[in-house]
């Protein structure tokens, strides 16, 4: 195996245990320490600390753009729904356990999908493939809900 | 405090899974005037004003009733899923590209709910085992068929 798709491996194994921890930890957060939506404030703030922390020279490298006000606009605008979607995550934590709430949200590709099929078209394809994935996702987010 | 309801902490989730996929919508032409850090940072800013101005309002007494304890446990979830997180699925994407990397962090439902059984106790039956293989499945079959 060449060591670039090596390090992929690891890092996208690194980001797993990242996420799952993350939300192991917040399961306990939301159901005990405090409200969801105060949860998502200061997991919010911190983030975006250690985030700009994190890539504070790529930050600055990229400030330098000349035009950035279309760009800066939509990543705002994506802002808003992330942490609406971040807060209904943390609110289905105290509902549902991990396993529930992480398989529900998985959902996820087959909304960009279908979004990006009828409003972008020149983006996305459906295949059969896509059609087959979508309904194995959906039995499954059925049967874990049943559970 | 226990308040137990898989129906709607699943409607939950799903509603959660409609905002992100905006969120990703929106990035896309987004990038053609900003990086992705600036604005991933920009995006968590706002995002961060946004849901203060409503906990706030709806919250208040809350913020006045938080322990450290609690503030240590938030950064460290604010360290793990916004920047380690981060930090590490940009780099698989750079070294798999986006198609693979997105495969492997399909499995991210088996993998939390394996931890959630080791950590929080939480009782995996069969139908709901088999409910999360089919989910990483599904995922893994769309991302590839992409």
């Amino acid at each position: 195996m060449k060591q670039a798709a090596l390090q992929g491996y690891i890092f996208a194994g690194s980001a797993i245990l990242s996420w799952s921890f993350a939300t192991i930890i917040l399961r306990t957060a939301v159901q005990s320490l405090s409200t969801p939506l105060v949860t998502a404030v200061f997991t919010l703030i911190w983030g975006s600390t250690f985030f700009g922390l994190f890539f504070f020279r790529t930050i600055i490298r990229d400030s330098v753009h000349p035009d950035k006000s279309r760009g800066l606009f939509l990543f705002s605008l994506s802002g808003l729904f992330s942490s609406m979607g971040i807060a209904s995550f943390y609110w289905s934590l105290r509902f549902a356990p991990v396993a529930v709430v992480t398989s529900a949200n998985a959902v996820q590709p087959l909304f960009v999908i279908l979004l990006s099929y009828l409003f972008f078209r020149h983006w996305e394809r459906i295949t059969k493939g896509t059609v087959f994935g979508a309904f194995l996702v959906v039995a499954g987010v059925i049967l874990v809900t049943l559970s | 405090m226990s308040q137990e309801n898989i129906p709607l902490g699943v409607a939950l989730a799903v509603i959660a899974a409609g905002f992100f996929t905006l969120n990703a919508l929106l990035i896309r032409p987004a990038l053609a005037s900003v990086g992705l850090h600036l604005g991933n940072l920009a995006s968590m800013i706002v995002g961060f004003l946004f849901i203060s101005s409503i906990a706030l309002v709806v919250n208040r007494e809350a913020f006045s009733s938080l322990s450290w304890n609690a503030i240590f446990w938030f950064a460290l979830i604010g360290l793990l899923n916004f920047s380690l997180g981060r930090y590490f699925y940009f780099s698989s994407i750079n070294k798999l590209g986006p198609s693979r990397a997105s495969t492997l962090i399909a499995v991210l439902p088996l993998i939390s709910s394996l931890l959630a059984l080791v950590f929080l106790d939480e009782k995996i039956a069969w139908l709901r085992l088999s409910g999360v293989l089919l989910v990483v499945a599904g995922v893994t079959t769309v991302v590839r068929s992409g």
